[in-house]
């Protein structure tokens, strides 16, 4: 209970949960109380200013209700962000608890991968995969999260160096409890502030990874989409003075991303107590 | 207030912000020139937060109301930084505990003197210089010159405290505030300190407030002592008063607590003998023989202990005394299989511990129990105590049922005397000691034939330990597990182990009965380190000051 309270102290954060809340419920529940069709084009009803009847947000220019949208594109990019960060929070983890522990060779080994790997910039992965296959949902889920664990990677195992010589893990080891024991009993456990912290921050950047593809027409083909494909659209009207395509889901990212910032925030200023009174 | 009053503390008060008690409740104190006045209490009593309220060092979100008085008539509380800059340092200056981190790693010790006189005084570079070398020969660092140009991390832990005394003398000032100074320390190098700061008082008039937990410590420096409890003082008077004979009940459980120290009446510097004869344990529980054992450190191998003979037999209890550097930790290690020996034979029941590999070595280690120093670091936080304690049974006793293995911590929490709905609570819900006793309970889980315990109460304060080493000495009495005890302090090994083994730069110096080895020691290493231990009785203490003194003649 003391960290629902330590957390509500964190003004931000919790402003940061509302919002992650609502833009959940937005995206899950909004399209049953507002169903629209995201699917076939109404050419007749293109291009309407936001507050026409039925669209309060305007239509497109193929006549997809912008509202409506907001909602199915927003599916795509809440489903991809929150499952690639959780991907690449658990290989990180793993990965870098191991390395940490098992120290030595093997952790040099697996280190200058990540090093290896935090060279190679992730978007231009991303942009050649696209170029090659048409990229669903779950390949972007899978491409998204196997580039992006090495920074939670290299976090938990500096976290891994220091609790690996605390008396209790020794105490593990003379009391005869194997490695597998000690990494998935005492290690990873220890390191979980850092890991919950940053996968908040994964969540982030991947729902921004999703928008850069999306943006640069290598994410979803239409009719699906998602935030970042439908910034993407709006920007060709965008001297037409159809500012309601591209504001709505600009403003959805922004809002997304930054509330998530806040709530890893939080979630620190909680550990951090804990770390100090324990 | 006389002119000869240095330190005058009147009614002081503190109090962090968010907290509704106070940390400190209306102490008065005061300190005269050439004076010594301990400030005595365990860890939370306030004797801390009343030194830094003299230092003008408490944090922004305490606040005090009360008079601070320091050199006569500059008054500490409410005082802004520029006037207190003006006052600490060349009115009031701070030894400080840890050596190490006092002292700024990137800074010749020569300079770091120098600061301190330059900040009080508009001598040039050069004399400041020229003054900390001489600061430094009279803290008694040896070589003076040489060493002013050397940095903190060169110089052993006792020459770096010296170096700290010498900032604090840098200006002169009227009063010295000294917070748990020889803590860090060994006995050894704590009564060479100890002898340094009596004698800086006596040839410099210089007012001393020493803040400290040892009794010990009180009894040699002190002329007057305050014994703080919950932030009061409780008691107060010449220390030879308060020590002999107590008039608060606080103080007296307190001396009650502390472990008896075996009399100084081992002649002084009469080093003779042959060694005391014993007998070796037949059938031990572990056996160490010619054993040598090393780090890595850089890919180099580093020898940490060489030729180490034990034995321990079943129920025995045997103690492992040492200074810092002396191997006791190593051997601890050694025996609880991890380090292994580079040579030697290390036999665990009969077994060789060092052959064995994998799942082997670990089964056999079921029947080895172990406890450490630190009640914060050896229990897992995100793990409760009943998940804690159960760890050896989930280890080894994987078929155990849920009932069974509740049962089982009920029962261990029974006997380390803690209770039952404490299985469910986190370690950050328990004290310190509460903590050490569920260590000891997770080490007994298994009723392991031998439990090596590494320094088990020196964290906790001597009420706490008294606790600590109560239980542990009923289930020993009880399981009658083999214990090796390893351990700094001569008087819990006195109270507690039956066998002791002395141990200094790696090897073993003396090994035979407690009563033997620390009656009458035959090495005069042993010696030496019982000469240094201070004892709580100022009378006993004089003579054991006597006897070191006799044995460094040597």
């Amino acid at each position: 209970m003391s960290f629902m309270k330590r957390f509500s102290q964190n003004r931000l954060a919790v402003i940061g949960l509302a919002i992650l809340v609502i833009a959940v419920l937005f995206v899950a529940i909004g399209p049953l109380v507002y169903p629209t069709d995201q699917v076939r084009t109404v050419l007749e009803s293109a291009d309407l200013r936001p507050g026409v009847e039925g669209h309060p947000l305007g239509t497109d220019s193929l006549g997809y209700d912008v509202l409506g949208r907001l909602m199915v594109g927003g599916r795509t990019s809440l489903l991809v962000g929150i499952l690639a960060g959780i991907l690449a929070t658990v290989i990180g983890t793993l990965w870098g608890a191991i390395a940490g522990y098992v120290g030595g060779i093997v952790d040099a080994v697996m280190m200058r991968i990540v090093d290896a790997g935090i060279a190679i910039p992730a978007i231009f992965l991303l942009l050649v995969l696209s170029s090659i296959v048409q990229p669903s949902e779950w390949i972007m889920i899978l491409v998204i999260g196997f580039v992006s664990w090495l920074v939670p990677a290299r976090l938990v195992r500096a976290e891994s160096l220091s609790v690996k010589t605390r008396d209790y893990v020794v105490a593990a080891r003379a009391m005869g409890g194997s490695h597998t024991r000690i990494v998935v009993q005492h290690i990873v456990p220890n390191t979980i502030g850092t890991v919950v912290v940053n996968a908040t921050f994964q969540v982030a950047d991947a729902i921004l990874l999703v928008a850069y593809v999306s943006f640069l027409g290598m994410g979803l083909q239409p009719p699906a989409t998602d935030w970042g494909a439908m910034l993407s659209d709006g920007l060709g009207l965008v001297y037409q003075n159809a500012w309601w395509l591209i504001l709505p889901p600009g403003v959805a990212i922004v809002l997304v991303v930054c509330a998530l910032n806040f709530v890893g925030d939080g979630l620190r200023d909680v550990f951090d107590v804990k770390g100090k009174t324990a | 207030m006389t002119s000869q009053t240095v330190l005058r503390i009147d009614d002081l008060r503190v109090r962090f912000a968010g907290r509704d008690d106070f940390a400190v409740r209306g102490v008065n104190l005061d300190v005269s020139k050439g004076e010594v006045v301990a400030l005595v209490g365990e860890s939370g009593s306030g004797k801390s937060v009343t030194s830094f309220a003299a230092m003008g060092l408490l944090p922004r979100t305490a606040t005090a109301t009360g008079s601070i008085r320091v050199g006569g008539e500059h008054e500490v509380i409410g005082q802004p930084d520029g006037v207190l800059d003006g006052l600490r340092g060349r009115v009031v200056s701070m030894i400080f505990q840890e050596p190490m981190t006092a002292l700024n790693p990137t800074m010749t010790l020569g300079a770091q003197i120098a600061e301190a006189v330059r900040n009080h005084t508009d001598s040039s570079k050069h004399e400041a210089l020229e003054r900390a070398v001489e600061l430094m020969s009279l803290v008694g660092i040896p070589d003076a010159q040489r060493r002013a140009g050397q940095f903190p991390h060169e110089l052993s832990g006792g020459q770096r405290q010296r170096v700290v005394i010498a900032i604090a003398l840098a200006c002169e000032p009227d009063v010295i505030i000294a917070d748990e100074p020889t803590t860090a320390l060994d006995v050894t190098v704590q009564a060479e300190i100890l002898d340094l700061l009596r004698r800086l008082v006596r040839e410099r008039g210089t007012g001393l407030m020493i803040i400290t937990h040892n009794m010990g410590v009180v009894s040699d420096l002190a002329d007057r002592v305050f014994v703080m409890r919950r932030g009061q003082v409780v008691e107060s008077g010449p220390a030879e008063h308060v020590l002999t004979d107590p008039s608060h009940e606080y103080t007296r459980t307190l001396l009650a607590a502390i472990p008896a120290l075996p009399p100084a009446a081992f002649g002084g510097a009469e080093a003779a003998g042959a060694p005391h004869a014993f007998d070796a344990p037949k059938d031990p529980v572990i056996l160490l023989r010619g054993v040598n054992a090393g780090y890595r450190v850089n890919g180099r191998h580093v020898p940490a202990v060489h030729d180490i003979d034990l034995a321990i037999g079943a129920g025995e209890f045997v103690g492992l005394v040492g200074e810092s550097g002396s191997g006791k930790s190593t051997v601890s290690r050694l025996a609880l299989g991890l380090l292994p020996a580079s040579s030697g034979e290390l036999m665990l029941l009969g077994q060789p511990l060092n052959q064995l590999k994998g799942r082997r070595a670990r089964r056999l280690l079921r029947e080895v129990g172990v406890v450490f120093q630190d009640p914060g670091g050896s229990l897992d936080p995100r793990k409760t105590a009943g998940e804690s304690i159960a760890e050896p049974l989930a280890i080894h006793a994987r078929g155990t049922s849920r009932a069974a293995r509740r049962a089982r911590v009920a029962e261990l929490l029974d006997a380390v005397r803690l209770p039952r709905d404490a299985a469910g609570r986190y370690p950050h819900e328990f004290s310190g000691g509460q903590r050490q006793r569920i260590g000891l309970a997770r080490a007994l889980a298994l009723t392991p034939r031998l439990l090596v315990a590494d320094e088990p109460t020196s964290a906790l304060d001597v009420s706490v330990q008294a606790e600590v080493l109560e239980v542990l000495r009923s289930l020993h009495a009880d399981l009658g597990f083999g214990c090796l005890f390893v351990s700094h302090d001569l008087g819990v090994v006195n109270e507690l182990t039956e066998r002791v083994v002395v141990m200094r730069r790696g090897a073993i110096v003396e090994q035979g009965r407690t009563s033997d080895v620390l009656r009458a020691p035959r090495e005069l290493y042993t010696q030496e380190l019982l000469a240094s231990v201070p004892s709580p009785d100022p009378i006993a203490q004089r003579a054991r000051r006597a006897a070191r003194a006799g044995l460094l003649e040597k």
